[in-house]
């Protein structure tokens, strides 16, 4: 339930995949309310964000299970993935081994989620110097998966991936995101003292702050 | 230490733990992955019943596979698991009961530490593993394939195995490869024939009565027949099996799975690798050209197809096979080897499946199209390599390409020019590009049917236009023109409709028609942003229409002044582009027209400066086409007022005309510039970008003007009319007085450069008196290095455009001019990117100095005004030169220096007196250079450099092709020395400069004055050094 509305909310585990360095935290960050109300695991762990989004039908939330640091070792690697029920398989276009991993977190996805909704997206194509050019990515056509470029750096595209996972779980293609979502960097940065303010009132409590270094990236 | 364990996987996985102590449970994780009683915990954690958590069993599962992957375990480790499991999984599946059976998560957890025992152990230790896991399908003995629990399992199995064994997608290390090729081997011979049997049975015991066992199974086999005997599935059982479920038909017209896993797993039957003449015995015997039109027909994808229930997955899963059947038709098609009667059955075949790929080619859903254009563009490659084309073939073009123009039509639930859209945009305009290929091949193959085609749609269009005007739908019109546009690459291939007053060609001829009927259909007023935008784009890109058809003219620009102000931002500014191409390429036509032009467009002038927003600026992925920002629009603007110069400036204008209407526009600019610029020099940052912008539109004007006939150099020094230079003179004065007052701003400088040269092909040799003062603005105290380069290039030109006329201006001027650049190369580097700027500098400078040398003004170097300044020239040439360690440019600058030095030895060093030759003959004149001395400074202060520097042990090695082009330029240096001073030179060597050094000069000597070409003398030296190490 919307703490604030009393609205429901339906809420879907999203399990964030891909090789290091992909952009993966970076993208997930740029929706500025779920930053703000991130749940920190540990500096080993996953990171859990609640992305909200304002719909036609209702308001629905990811959470994204970011499992940045974990790719090489130590953790609990695919056990993260127990219950997720849509994916996103992250590469980074300016880097070609990272696309070439994607089989491989592909299996290890849908080992432990089968038959779930998957997105395939190519970060960071709003690097000049592209490696992996749009021709050569066809991983997604063979497993049925979506593809999108994105920027995490400039917000291209951001909302698509949740829009089509978010179709594909209420299982209703006419689901449309009615509000806009606020992302990072914000123009006034009024709105995120007031979007703190509101979570404080919400909850009657303080909100951990994130840390220091942990800004927004603007 | 199961519990230990198993608390720890439950800590590390709790949101809500306590940081340190899920820190340490980490710890002790990551620990357990080498320990094998940590393993051994693991196994039991998850065999255990009652049952541990989903997390707890599925991480247990994976410190037991690391182990096994990592090799960690020897046969009887192996073993021991093969045992526990294979007991754990008995108990579990073997009864067929749904209660106790583990999540799909955990199955096919599981499933991976079986692919991985089934590595170690399936060649010697577990030669039964497919039969324990075959009999685990049946609940008793196996007589049919009843037990479900065991037949998903043992399907995962499968899946599992060849994912990890042969799977293409997945690339592998040359140890992996081996190692799968050697499975692969081991199962045919063992037990594909069993599997393929089973797959059969169950297919039989469940067709109909369990869906997702039987898609399972359908993928299985897609999966497997890539690298089994295809006998197996290809078998009268099996297909008849694999028919029936293709051609389901379910009546609530839902989607179903297990019909579009049917038809792919066809899809992936025909794409098995085999000889063309098999290929096609089996798309016949399959009977695919059947089972294709019935899908067709079917109401999923034929009644529904134009309902919101239409089966696109079906759709598209059928469009996948038809594409690999053709790809493979076309193969054979294509093959010379082929035996002439695969040939006529492939023949036949395309007959067959070419309406089926039209089909899809021209569905509605652009997925689906896509999907076979890839065989569609096999087809239309062979048909283009087969010549003469069999009528046979030929009829097919013509259905081809009315497909693939309906294809490039925006569909009619499409938008244009809408932000929500622009994605779908951009994929549509994707698509167009591939159809254009398609477009081209079809031109290839037959260009009178094109031609004939496109000339109908186009003409077509037009005269329903003619008839419906604004009614017309704008996709109709959108799709002509955008054809029009396309046809140009065959029509005009070099760029001209016209040779001599005709048309080019047949293309050109209808071309010409076509471009008449569309500006006197008056399509530039339809109310449509996509219309007029392609209106201007098609006057631009076919301009060459116009010089043989002026009378055209006056209708296009009266469209273009009135769409220059289009309400739609993307419209307007890429209308100026093009208005200013448009004007600038046919300113020989226009005639006098500019007074109309500047009234129409004045208010599109005035110029507002807007600083980028804070921290907005570059955060948009913004491409050309988006780029609303108010940088755009400036940059917008300026075409606009070149377009006013080109127009104002034709050769039917008046020249007092002329200089009035650069009045008219110059006039406000020279207003803003005295409004401005009190409160730029107070440093206001909207003001100085007011004033870069000002500057920038007076140099475009002037561009604008220059430019009046093509192949003219801008720098022509006859070029203006006096009164145009007076005029363009205040222009070039209000530059120079914002420059002055705002010299310390790097964009006023930049505005003030790029304006400098503009301003060039208007004033000519009027610049020059002017020249001091723009050195002094340009070469600030704050100019960097790579300012100071790019203005030593802008110079260059100056002084090749004006030569001999530029003497006392560059005079006075030199030795102020190297007086800043000296002090920009002596400045302290730091960093990579001042090291590259100080390369380029040092090149400049150089180069500047030896097109002085060239063009014939070397005596200004030795003036009476510079003359006090030669000796440090001097200096820093020859430090140049014999700077050859390992930095950036520095060899480059050292070859400049070297070539520089020679020139000033052939210049200065008198008529030659010695001569280079095999046989020498001593030479008796005295050395006399055309200034006293010089030839003493030649031997004393030009020749000691090259054996500093061929002694340097940095300038190696001799076979850098940098090293050898220095070693070229010393050569040169050395023999003008000897030319120049003959015996004077010998002396020297032979009686003080060898001896002190302490080496034997003969050989140097004989090489230098018997070499006749610089090379040979260089190859020499080369030997030399290498000799030395």
């Amino acid at each position: 339930m919307d703490p604030a509305t009393g609205e429901v909310v339906h809420t879907f585990k999203l399990v964030l995949v891909g090789d290091g360095g992909t952009g993966k935290t970076t993208f997930v960050k740029r929706h500025l309310t779920g930053e703000f109300e991130k749940k920190y695991i540990a500096t080993l762990g996953v990171e859990v964000h609640p992305l909200g989004f304002q719909t036609n039908l209702g308001k629905i939330q990811f959470d994204v299970w970011d499992t940045a640091g974990q790719e090489k070792f130590g953790g609990l690697r695919d056990g993260y993935y127990i219950g997720g029920q849509c994916g996103i398989i992250m590469f980074d276009v300016t880097s070609r081994i990272t696309y070439k991993n994607v089989p491989n977190w592909h299996r290890d996805l849908v080992r432990v989620c089968e038959n779930v909704p998957i997105v395939l997206c190519g970060n960071k194509v709003d690097v000049k110097e592209r490696k992996v050019k749009a021709k050569t990515i066809t991983f997604h056509r063979k497993k049925n998966l979506q593809y999108y470029d994105i920027s995490a750096k400039s917000n291209y595209n951001f909302e698509k991936p949740f829009l089509w996972l978010g179709r594909k779980c209420v299982d209703n293609a006419g689901m449309e995101f009615v509000a806009p979502v606020a992302l990072a960097p914000p123009t006034e940065s009024v709105d995120i003292a007031e979007l703190l303010e509101a979570n404080k009132e919400m909850r009657g409590t303080d909100v951990p702050l994130p840390d220091g270094e942990d800004d927004l990236d603007l | 230490m199961d519990a230990q364990v198993e608390n720890a996987i439950e800590i590390a996985w709790n949101p809500t733990a306590d940081q340190s102590v899920k820190q340490q449970a980490f710890d002790f994780l990551n620990q357990l992955r080498s320990d094998p009683s940590g393993r051994e915990a693991c196994l039991t954690l998850f065999t255990r019943i009652p049952k541990c958590s989903e997390v707890v069993r599925l991480v247990s599962l994976d410190v037991v596979n690391n182990a096994i992957q990592t090799q960690q375990l020897d046969s009887q480790n192996l073993n021991h698991l093969k045992v526990t499991l294979l007991e754990y999984i008995r108990h579990i599946y073997g009864s067929g009961s749904q209660n106790d059976i583990d999540p799909p998560s955990l199955q096919n957890k599981l499933t991976q530490t079986l692919t991985f025992l089934f590595i170690s152990m399936y060649k010697e230790g577990w030669e039964t593993f497919v039969d324990d896991f075959l009999a685990l399908t049946s609940l008793q003995n196996n007589v049919s394939r009843d037990n479900i629990v065991g037949i998903v399992l043992y399907l995962r199995i499968l899946g599992s195995i060849h994912d990890e064994i042969a799977d293409v997608l997945v690339t592998r290390t040359a140890d992996e490869t081996k190692r799968n090729t050697y499975l692969k081997d081991i199962l045919r011979a063992r037990d594909v024939q069993k599997i393929a049997t089973s797959w059969q049975e169950i297919l039989a015991q469940w067709a109909d009565r369990n869906d997702s066992i039987v898609e399972m199974n359908l993928k299985m086999i897609g999966k497997w027949v890539s690298w089994i005997d295809i006998s197996l599935i290809v078998n009268q059982d099996t297909l008849n099996l694999l028919f029936g479920l293709a051609g389901r038909t379910n009546p609530s017209h839902r989607e179903d799975k297990v019909r579009d896993a049917a038809i792919d797993t066809f899809t992936e039957i025909v794409a098995k690798k085999m000889k063309g003449s098999d290929k096609m015995d089996m798309i016949v015997f399959l009977n695919l050209g059947d089972v294709i039109s019935q899908l067709i027909t079917s109401p999923a994808l034929h009644d529904l197809r134009p309902t919101s229930s239409y089966d696109t997955d079906l759709a598209e899963a059928v469009a996948k096979l038809v594409n690999n059947v053709v790809f493979d038709i076309v193969k054979v098609l294509d093959d010379n080897q082929a035996q002439a009667e695969t040939r006529a059955r492939a023949e036949q075949l395309i007959q067959t499946f070419l309406p089926s790929l039209l089909r899809f080619f021209s569905d509605e859903y652009d997925e689906i199209c896509s999907t076979v254009i890839p065989s569609l563009t096999d087809l239309l490659t062979f048909l283009r390599k087969a010549k003469p084309l069999p009528p046979a073939y030929s009829s097919m073009l013509s259905p081809i390409l009315n497909s693939i123009i309906q294809k490039m039509r925006y569909d009619e639930t499409s938008n244009w020019g809408n932000e929500d859209e622009q994605t779908d945009e951009a994929e549509f305009h994707d698509l167009r590009k591939r159809l254009q290929i398609l477009q081209k091949a079809v031109a290839a193959v037959d260009e009178g049917l094109y031609i004939d085609v496109l000339s109908n749609v186009v003409g077509n269009t037009f005269q329903s236009f003619d008839s419906q005007g604004a009614q017309m739908d704008w996709r109709d019109l959108d799709l002509a023109l955008h054809e029009m546009y396309l046809f140009g690459e065959l029509a005009v291939p070099n760029g001209g409709l016209y040779a001599k007053s005709q048309p080019s060609g047949v293309a050109a001829e209808r071309l010409i028609i076509m471009i008449s009927k569309m500006i006197e259909s008056g399509v530039a007023s339809f109310a449509h942003p996509a219309i007029q935008l392609q209106y201007m784009e098609i006057s631009v890109r076919y301009c060459s229409f116009f010089e043989n058809q002026a009378a055209y003219i006056p209708k296009v620009l009266e469209d273009f002044v009135r769409l220059v102000h289009h309400n739609h931002i993307r419209v307007r500014t890429r209308s100026w582009y093009l208005f200013h191409r448009f004007v600038k390429h046919l300113r020989a036509h226009v005639g006098n027209v500019a007074e109309t032009v500047i009234q129409s467009i004045s208010d599109l002038l005035p110029i507002k400066a807007e600083l980028p927003s804070e921290g907005g600026g570059d955060d948009d992925m913004s491409s050309d086409e988006s780029d609303h920002s108010a940088d755009a629009t400036f940059n917008g603007q300026l075409y606009l007022y070149e377009a006013i110069g080109c127009i104002s400036s034709t050769s039917s204008t008046p020249i007092e005309k002329q200089v009035l209407y650069a009045r008219t526009i110059m006039e406000p600019l020279f207003s803003e510039v005295e409004r401005t610029l009190p409160i730029a020099k107070s440093g206001d940052a909207q003001a100085i970008l007011q004033i870069h912008h000002v500057i920038m539109a007076l140099g475009t004007l002037a561009h604008g003007y220059s430019d009046w006939s093509p192949g003219t150099a801008a720098t022509h020094r006859a070029a203006h009319p006096k009164e145009l230079v007076e005029e363009f003179g205040r222009a070039a004065e209000a530059i120079l007085i914002a420059l002055e007052a705002l010299r310390s701003s790097f964009d006023i400088r930049t505005a003030a450069r790029a304006s400098f040269s503009r301003l060039m092909g208007v004033l000519g040799i009027g610049m020059l008196p002017l020249l001091p003062r723009w050195i002094d603005g340009l070469l600030s105290q704050s100019s960097s290095k790579d300012e100071m380069a790019m203005f030593l290039r802008l110079l260059d030109q100056v002084i090749f455009g004006f030569k001999k006329d530029i003497y006392s201006v560059l005079d006075s001027l030199l030795t102020p001019l190297l007086q800043r650049v000296f002090a920009g190369l002596n400045e302290p580097i730091t960093g990579t990117d001042d090291e590259i700027q100080l390369a380029e500098l040092r090149r400049e400078y150089l180069t500047f100095v030896q097109i002085i040398l060239n063009e014939g003004l070397g005596s200004v170097l030795v003036s009476d005004l510079n003359q006090g300044f030669f000796e440090s020239l001097i200096s820093s040439v020859t430090t140049l030169a014999r700077t050859v360690s390992n930095g950036t440019g520095n060899l480059p600058a050292s070859r400049l220096a070297f070539s520089v030095l020679a020139r000033m030895a052939d210049l200065w060093g008198g008529p030659s007196i010695a001569t280079l030759s095999p046989q020498p003959t001593p030479s008796t004149l005295p050395p006399s250079p055309a200034f006293p001395g010089f030839d003493r400074f030649l031997i004393e202060r030009f020749h000691p450099i090259c054996w500093e520097v061929l002694q340097n042990p940095q300038f190696r090695p001799v076979s850098d092709a940098q090293v050898k082009q220095v070693l070229n330029e010393i050569a040169g240096l050395e023999q003008t020395i000897y030319t120049k001073t003959g015996d004077m030179f010998l002396q020297h060597l032979q009686t003080s400069f060898f001896p002190s050094l302490g080496i034997d000069g003969s050989d140097f000597i004989k090489h230098m004055t018997t070499s006749t070409d610089r090379k040979a003398f260089a190859g020499y030296l080369a030997g030399f050094l290498r000799q030395r190490g």
